[in-house]
């Protein structure tokens, strides 16, 4: 993820994923070349949707190296909450289409435990041996920010001694791409977020996660530390099921802000939820003017949706992961696909190139339809 | 036919727009009734469906002040009249 982020790299292109030929847009980005027979034995796979195939992958790669083993006792201390906007979508997908189009008269016997938006969560538990707090968070483009949220919460808390939190999404099937053109708000050439050409947003997947625990914890066994979650806000708006709103917004993070202990001027980095939509876009900008007053000026914001897509119940997770590594590297992450701006959109989105610069602290956003809202604190490792 | 089209386009909008139809008629902007983002996407997909065709309309694009489309029930009357004759045209040849 370091090259293409730090390059500006989008990879969005052309869905061959799916067919197309109904879709008005048929533009997304895909995970390339997954193989799963790469990561999975072939009665395992039976199990896996690809949603979850994509969750075990990335906390298999969160996991390693970490020096945690959760076999003994640590695992009915440790949690996994995952996020996911829609769950199991081939497989339900898959078999629908074998049911109503092909006339199948049976399903196959795991059809619904591959496609319970629960399934992820569990088959992490079950692959780490993690026996406590276990279970799916659904919030839509937020759920991610959600999952992440509450495992920071319970880590902080003294709930449990370690948590395995992110997000996982790949929904990116016939039917869901039919259902999302429905929407007439997506972007038929690339994601372009805050910029005046924008035309909507684009369609990711993928999963990413992290292992949460407690700083002294971490230090005392003397752990990689990657970075720290300090804050975390939620607010939902309450007004409209598409149309986010500018006070919801603002409220998530200002509760962000009052929970990391944080003044504004403290904040160096938002990775905006950005989604490239024309509400989205304006919307965030005005609730970042509103909760950061004139350091709104000298704020870097940027969408790493214009480079990894929009990746739905996964969004956070892929975002968090992105800050991460771009404050590890000490880069901020660029808004690529950059073209004219939009007097409406009047923040500085780190256009089209990486940006050497130190950050230490850092917000990441996400706002989703039915205006549910969760937004997240991060700080440098010291 | 022309009638026919007007009269099914001025019923749909009507329907979502909460109001008689017999209020509305071709110079009636769209923009003075109550209609929602939300409205504006089932009135097309409404109108897609009753005639079989399909509108190149973007949400995004559409909340932009430069875009005309669709400002009057007469424009969505006219957007519909084109693309019948076209899908006409189009069988015969």
């Amino acid at each position: 993820m370091l090259a293409p982020l730090r390059g500006g790299r989008s990879a969005i292109g052309p869905l061959t994923i799916a067919p197309t030929d109904k879709l008005a847009v048929a533009v997304g980005a895909q995970v390339p070349e997954f193989n799963p027979a790469a990561h999975f034995e072939s009665r395992k796979l039976a199990m896996l949707d690809r949603c979850a195939q994509f969750a075990l992958v990335a906390a298999r790669e969160a996991m390693a190296g970490t020096g945690l083993d959760f076999r003994g006792e640590l695992g009915s201390r440790t949690a996994a909450v995952i996020g996911s906007g829609v769950g199991g979508m081939s497989t339900l997908d898959d078999s629908f289409r074998r049911l109503y189009a092909e006339g199948a008269k049976r399903f196959h016997p795991l059809t619904i435990p591959r496609l319970m938006m629960s399934a992820a969560p569990s088959h992490v538990a079950m692959e780490h041996g993690i026996r406590g707090p276990v279970f799916a968070v659904s919030s839509a483009c937020a759920s991610a920010n959600h999952a992440m949220g509450l495992a920071f919460q319970m880590v902080r808390a003294g709930t449990v001694e370690v948590a395995v939190a992110g997000g996982a999404e790949a929904a990116l099937t016939q039917g869901a791409l039919m259902a999302w053109d429905a929407m007439r708000i997506m972007a038929p050439d690339t994601c372009r977020p805050f910029s005046l050409e924008r035309k909507g947003l684009v369609l990711g997947e993928g999963a990413a996660m992290v292992v949460l625990e407690n700083m002294s914890r971490a230090k005392a066994r003397g752990a990689t530390i990657i970075g720290e979650i300090i804050g975390f806000g939620m607010s939902s708006d309450a007004s409209d099921i598409v149309l986010p709103s500018l006070e919801g917004a603002a409220s998530a993070m200002r509760a962000c802000l009052a929970d990391a202990g944080l003044a504004p001027e403290q904040v160096d980095y938002i990775n905006a939820h950005g989604t490239g939509t024309t509400v989205n876009d304006i919307t965030e900008t005005h609730a970042i003017r509103e909760v950061f007053g004139s350091h709104a000026e000298r704020l870097a914001v940027s969408s790493t949706k214009s480079l990894h897509g929009h990746a739905l119940g996964a969004a956070g997770a892929i975002e968090m992961a992105a800050t991460l590594i771009a404050m590890r590297h000490g880069f901020i992450p660029p808004t690529a696909n950059f073209e004219a701006a939009d007097p409406q959109c009047d923040l500085d989105y780190v256009p089209n190139e990486a940006r050497e610069a130190k950050m230490e602290v850092a917000l990441s956003n996400s706002f989703a339809f039915g205006g549910l809202n969760a937004v997240l604190a991060i700080r440098r490792e010291q | 036919m022309i009638a026919d089209i007007e009269r099914d386009v001025v019923a749909i909008i009507a329907q979502h727009a909460k109001v008689d139809p017999a209020g509305l008629g071709r110079a009636t902007e769209l923009s003075t009734l109550d209609l929602v983002s939300l409205d504006m996407l089932e009135i097309v997909f409404d109108v897609e469906e009753k005639f079989d065709i399909t509108i190149a309309y973007n949400a995004n694009q559409a909340l932009s002040p430069e875009h005309k489309s669709f400002k009057t029930v007469g424009d969505v009357m006219d957007f519909v009249a084109i693309h019948l004759s076209s899908k006409t045209v189009a069988t015969q040849t």
